[in-house]
């Protein structure tokens, strides 16, 4: 590993401590608003809004804390529980409900891994390709003896030259802070949620289309 | 150059509210009408911002300064050109020496993101030339 020198390290903690800010900021806005709002809330219908949303937002500060110590490779953030059967199918489903994003097929097996870990990093995956994708992504799955593969190719327009750079913290830069908000967090926190499992997360680029592939171990 | 506040201040103050979490504009949608702000269009981002301000024409635009497909940065010229009577609030989640200095140029006021919404509603009021003190906000 490269050392980095003085000036280096002020530019990385700045901006990541700039990008941890913005992602955290929106989440704790609507919790402290819609709580405030929810004490003078006159009726029953507009509880049913608010309630929901400050669940989603809470629930969204702790995914980024969770996403954060994964990056981190902190160990608590580890699953405690042993691996188990996976169908991958229903959480593909489930990841991908709500977007325009084809669901091809179904997996022939399970995977051996932890469901809560696979359904985070295919969150990642979805909310990547919706992103960053100029039109709807296709998902599919591949089989062998040993591994169970979701495949998630994305149509793009636009030059992607620094695509493994992808698996870099933060390597969005200047972007985060200029352009559309993002941590630039999500393929990093993917690869190692697949890889404490044993699998992978790759990312290539075929022509028009990245090609994303999460790999996990099969369950005998 | 600064944005003057309108000359004559509506009774009623119009507003788009533009940012691309549906839950920010919940948000601000409930907090500004608690203000007597009346949310008259939504936008999910820069694009859509323009065309609700032409085709609405608010007294204010709440303006994100981060959203997919054409930033609140980006659109900003274009708000100016089409839509020169609205006015125009940036609000966001950071505000970075990138964004203060960008706002400065535009003579457009930036407010950071809160659960507290009185300086942006503040803020509001003036832009549509209500007085500071004329409305409690709650």
């Amino acid at each position: 590993m490269t050392a980095l020198g003085p000036e280096a390290l002020e530019f990385v903690r700045d901006r990541v401590i700039h990008v941890v800010g913005h992602e955290l900021r929106t989440p704790l806005t609507t919790v402290r608003g819609l709580a405030e709002l929810l004490v003078d809330a006159p009726d029953e219908e507009l509880h049913e809004t608010l309630i929901p949303a400050l669940i989603r937002n809470a629930r969204r500060a702790e995914r980024l804390l969770d996403d954060l110590l994964i990056a981190a490779e902190i160990h608590t953030a580890r699953p405690t529980d042993p691996a188990a059967p996976v169908d991958l199918g229903a959480l593909v489903a489930d990841s991908t409900a709500d977007t325009p994003i084809a669901v091809e097929g179904a997996p022939a097996g399970s995977a051996l891994a932890h469901r809560d870990a696979v359904a985070h990093a295919l969150d990642h995956l979805v909310d990547n390709a919706e992103q960053y994708g100029d039109a709807p992504s296709t998902v599919r799955f591949e089989d062998d003896e040993g591994s169970v593969t979701v495949v998630v190719e994305t149509p793009v327009d636009h030059e992607l030259a620094d695509l493994q750079l992808s698996f870099e913290l933060f390597f969005r830069g200047e972007q985060a802070v200029t352009r559309a908000a993002g941590l630039g967090i999500g393929l990093p926190v993917a690869r190692a949620l697949a890889q404490m499992d044993g699998g992978d997360l790759t990312i290539g680029q075929d022509g028009d289309t990245v090609v994303a592939r999460l790999t996990l171990p099969r369950a005998r | 150059m600064t944005q003057a506040p309108r000359a004559e201040p509506p009774e009623q103050i119009d507003v788009v509210v533009a940012d691309d979490e549906v839950d920010i504009r919940l948000l601000l949608k409930l907090q500004l009408r608690q203000a007597g702000i009346n949310v008259v269009g939504e936008a999910a981002d820069g694009i859509e911002a323009i065309e609700q301000c032409v085709a609405l024409q608010p007294h204010v635009v709440v303006l994100d300064l981060l959203m997919p497909r054409l930033s609140g940065f980006d659109a900003i010229d274009e708000l100016k050109a089409r839509s020169p009577e609205v006015r125009i609030v940036a609000y966001s989640a950071v505000a970075g020496d990138f964004a203060r200095t960008e706002m400065a140029r535009h003579g457009i006021p930036l407010r950071l993101k809160n659960g507290d919404a009185e300086p942006l509603v503040r803020t509001i009021r003036e832009l549509a030339g209500h007085p500071a003190d004329e409305h409690e906000v709650r």
